[in-house]
């Protein structure tokens, strides 16, 4: 007798049940997100009253530290709770979930869609819990609607990398604790070795050189300019371009990933 | 079971505790790595910081941020307990000990110590490393050796009080989700890595009653202005009633999860 292959279910559809399933689990866990709120809040508290100071220095491009610091904070949270979706997927492989999932007729594209999907969904929340913060502890917003949609824009981009960073290191290295170190590391010194803490005028030595060619440095650049003025597309199209091959990239090396893991 | 009888699992303990963070680079090397960056990134940001009005003269924003690292290192350290003792507690490794005649305490004193020894290793390291990239630690020997005392001794504080978590909670993701921000907030709110002069209002309250400012400002006194036996005394002392604060709570905690199975 020979079975007849069973027509992969559509992509789309696939995509949306794993993300709504790990979105369940926020709504049954909300500790686990609030919890990831905590160090985005403690930026825009804790440091912008701490360094507040070094606005004050000569060509410091923002009015205050809180308006320069906002936007790291922000895109700090959103990348932690994308990469949620990796530690999720570690745990799904643990588990033996992931078995049962590759035994069913879904494509490879989709498991990494709905993780790309849940991502989305879990920045959603540091990305307004944040900026509104920032909000009411006084940042400037003179880019108005614009601005905060540039920023919209830097921080689904970013969470969708931190996805495809956290998915496919997670498919590689199979388990939750091999590759945790490695997937916050990793989104950690990309968001810090830029021009987060300070502008590029301000850097000195190595960090200087590493945050020109460090791609976040013009993310920032695009969430960042709502909080120092206008909106502009001189200071908008660079972020978007790295954006775009970011997600490109880590999409790729996400799908890879789950390539190894297929019969 | 005599104190002396005692003290032999517990030298045992520490030194699975020291061995098993060495085994693996996995563990040690983001404690020593994870201070060193954050300070470095922090160093070429806000390398001008030193010119601000009322920032204390110091040589550049390096010198003024070794101390800092120090403190960072040993919350990294203290951390460690809290995940090692919560795995301990998940894994059934503390039970196995409790019907052992080994005291109850052995297991926390074993982890305390082993994460002291760490610390003291992980303050030498990070000094090394900045004196290299160009950090001066003007009272030399003596204010290395201070401040690595300290550092050791404040683990065993910040240890006492992730130790207390972890014997509370019993489950390692929760005791280090638990308290990470609680130390981040502890080590940021203090003038740890900003003086407390180009502070202002609450925020400089904080800082102004934390004790981590009283300690942190103590040892870069050794690291900026150079040893100073005072000085140095008076921030073991601090660190040595926090300690003894925080383990004896620790202590308490372990006989009450004795006694509560």
């Amino acid at each position: 007798m020979s079975a007849a292959a069973a027509p992969a279910a559509p992509i789309g559809a696939v995509s949306r049940s794993l993300a709504a399933r790990d979105l369940r689990r926020v709504r049954r866990y909300p500790s686990t997100t609030v919890h990831l709120l905590f160090l985005p809040i403690f930026f825009v508290v804790v440091w912008s009253r701490g360094f507040s100071e070094v606005a004050r220095l000569e060509g410091f491009p923002a009015r205050n530290f809180l308006d320069w610091i906002a936007p790291l904070a922000i895109l700090n949270g959103c990348t932690a709770s994308a990469l949620i979706c990796g530690f999720v997927l570690a745990r799904d492989l643990e588990g033996g979930f992931f078995e049962r999932l590759l035994l069913a007729p879904v494509r490879p594209v989709a498991v990494v869609g709905g993780a790309l999907l849940s991502g989305l969904a879990r920045a959603a929340v540091p990305f307004v819990v944040v900026t509104s913060a920032a909000v009411v502890f006084g940042a400037d917003l003179p880019g108005g609607a614009l601005g905060l949609l540039a920023e919209a824009v830097a921080a689904a981009g970013i969470a969708l990398c931190a996805v495809g960073w956290a998915v496919g290191l997670a498919l590689r290295l199979r388990g939750i604790r091999r590759s945790v170190h490695l997937m916050q590391t990793g989104v950690a010194c990309t968001l810090y070795l830029s021009t987060g803490l300070a502008p590029l005028s301000f850097m000195t030595g190595w960090m200087r050189g590493v945050a020109q060619v460090n791609p976040m440095t013009q993310v920032l650049r695009l969430a960042r300019q709502g909080y120092l003025g206008p909106t502009t597309w001189a200071q908008t199209w660079p972020g978007l371009v790295v954006l775009a091959a970011g997600v490109a990239l880590l999409t790729w090396f996400a799908v890879r990933g789950l390539k190894g893991l297929t019969p | 079971m005599t104190a002396q009888a005692s003290l032999w699992p517990t030298a045992l303990l520490a030194r699975r505790s020291v061995v098993g963070r060495f085994r693996h680079p996995s563990l040690f090397l983001p404690d020593v790595v994870g201070p060193l960056l954050f300070t470095s990134v922090l160093w070429g940001s806000f390398a001008r910081a030193n010119l601000l009005p009322g920032f204390p003269t110091v040589h550049s924003f390096l010198d003024f941020v070794v101390a800092g690292a120090v403190v960072v290192g040993v919350v990294f350290s203290a951390t460690d307990v809290a995940d090692d003792l919560g795995e301990d507690i998940r894994s059934g490794f503390f039970d196995r000990i409790a019907v052992s005649p080994t005291p109850r305490t052995a297991i926390l004193l074993g982890r305390l110590a082993g994460a002291a020894v760490f610390a003291g290793f992980e303050a030498l390291v990070i000094i090394a490393v900045l004196a290299a990239f160009g950090a001066s630690v003007r009272g030399g020997v003596a204010a290395v050796a201070a401040v690595c005392v300290v550092a050791m001794v404040l683990a065993l504080a910040l240890g006492g009080l992730g130790a207390n978590l972890a014997l509370r909670e019993g489950r390692a993701e929760r005791t280090v989700a638990l308290f990470v921000p609680f130390a981040f907030l502890l080590v940021f709110m203090s003038s740890a890595y900003f003086p407390r002069q180009a502070m202002d209002g609450w925020f400089r309250a904080v800082a102004d009653w934390n004790p981590l400012s009283w300690i942190a400002e103590d040892l870069r006194h050794q690291t900026v202005t150079g040893f100073d036996l005072r000085t140095a005394g008076q921030a073991l002392g601090m660190v040595t009633l926090l300690s003894a604060l925080s383990v004896t709570s620790a202590v308490r905690a372990v006989r009450q999860r004795g006694r509560a199975r």
